[in-house]
């Protein structure tokens, strides 16, 4: 049953990302993986607040391991990180590289303390 | 037709995600399943990218599906910020310092002998239709 859950929670979240990677290459700049990076951003604080939120074992399955994980990618990330670097784009790689990890940490700490008030 | 795709190879892809982090033991409460699937995911994509574009052998909704489906649900930023986070809140710092930098330094080694290998299979696999 949980394996359901994540499943179909990872449909969803892929085809978000999908979607906001589409739009990302068409309206924003294609020099700079802008999508992948706002969804790890985005998808850390989400994780965050539905931890925080202290929901039921299959809510928090379905939503957060499903759902979030399948939004958010850490191999697109590094393979983009990559490609940055064989374009010797370094200080680009270096933004990227930071802003994902710093931020990403940041917004998972806030999630988690946006959730707890929530859920209190 | 796309969405659709994704959404199908994706559901496979975090049920992966989803076993393989049940079936890894967490010594000691460090996170070395989503270590471990993310750098396994990091292999794959970089070999896949690389294999298709060398043998332009594999069809586009194959290529979607694997990719942006599969591997990408199967791997995961928000879980590891979120234990990354964790191990720092409860104050495991060596934890906290040996996740971020396997992580960090893993997934750009892991996608760069990917990238090889994906070169010379795809090679291989080349050679051997020519023959």
């Amino acid at each position: 049953m949980m394996v359901l859950l994540v499943g179909v929670g990872a449909s969803i979240g892929a085809m978000l990302r999908y979607g906001i990677t589409n739009l990302s290459n068409q309206f924003l700049t294609n020099r700079f993986p802008a999508g992948t990076l706002i969804i790890n951003l985005v998808g850390s604080l989400v994780l965050g607040i539905l931890t925080g939120l202290n929901l039921t074992s299959p809510m928090l399955v379905l939503l957060g391991t499903g759902t979030m994980g399948g939004f958010t990618t850490f191999s697109t990330y590094n393979f983009e990180l990559i490609k940055l670097i064989k374009n010797q784009k370094i200080s680009l790689f270096m933004i990227y590289l930071l802003a994902s990890y710093l931020i990403g940490g940041l917004m998972a700490l806030l999630g988690l303390v946006i959730g707890r008030q929530l859920g209190a | 037709m796309n969405y659709i795709i994704v959404a199908i190879f994706a559901f496979f892809g975090g049920i992966s995600r989803y076993l393989l982090g049940l079936a890894v033991i967490k010594p000691d409460g460090f996170p070395l399943g989503t270590l471990i699937i993310n750098l396994v995911g990091c292999f794959i994509l970089a070999f896949l990218v690389q294999y298709v574009e060398v043998t332009e052998k594999v069809p586009e909704w194959l290529n979607l599906g694997m990719k942006t489906g599969f591997i990408g649900a199967f791997t995961t930023f928000s879980t590891y910020s979120l234990e990354a986070v964790t191990l720092i809140e409860t104050q495991q710092w060596w934890y906290a310092l040996i996740y971020g930098l396997t992580t960090i330094v893993g997934g750009l080694l892991l996608t760069l002998v990917g990238y090889s290998f994906g070169n010379h299979v795809g090679d291989w696999r080349k050679q051997g239709d020519n023959l």
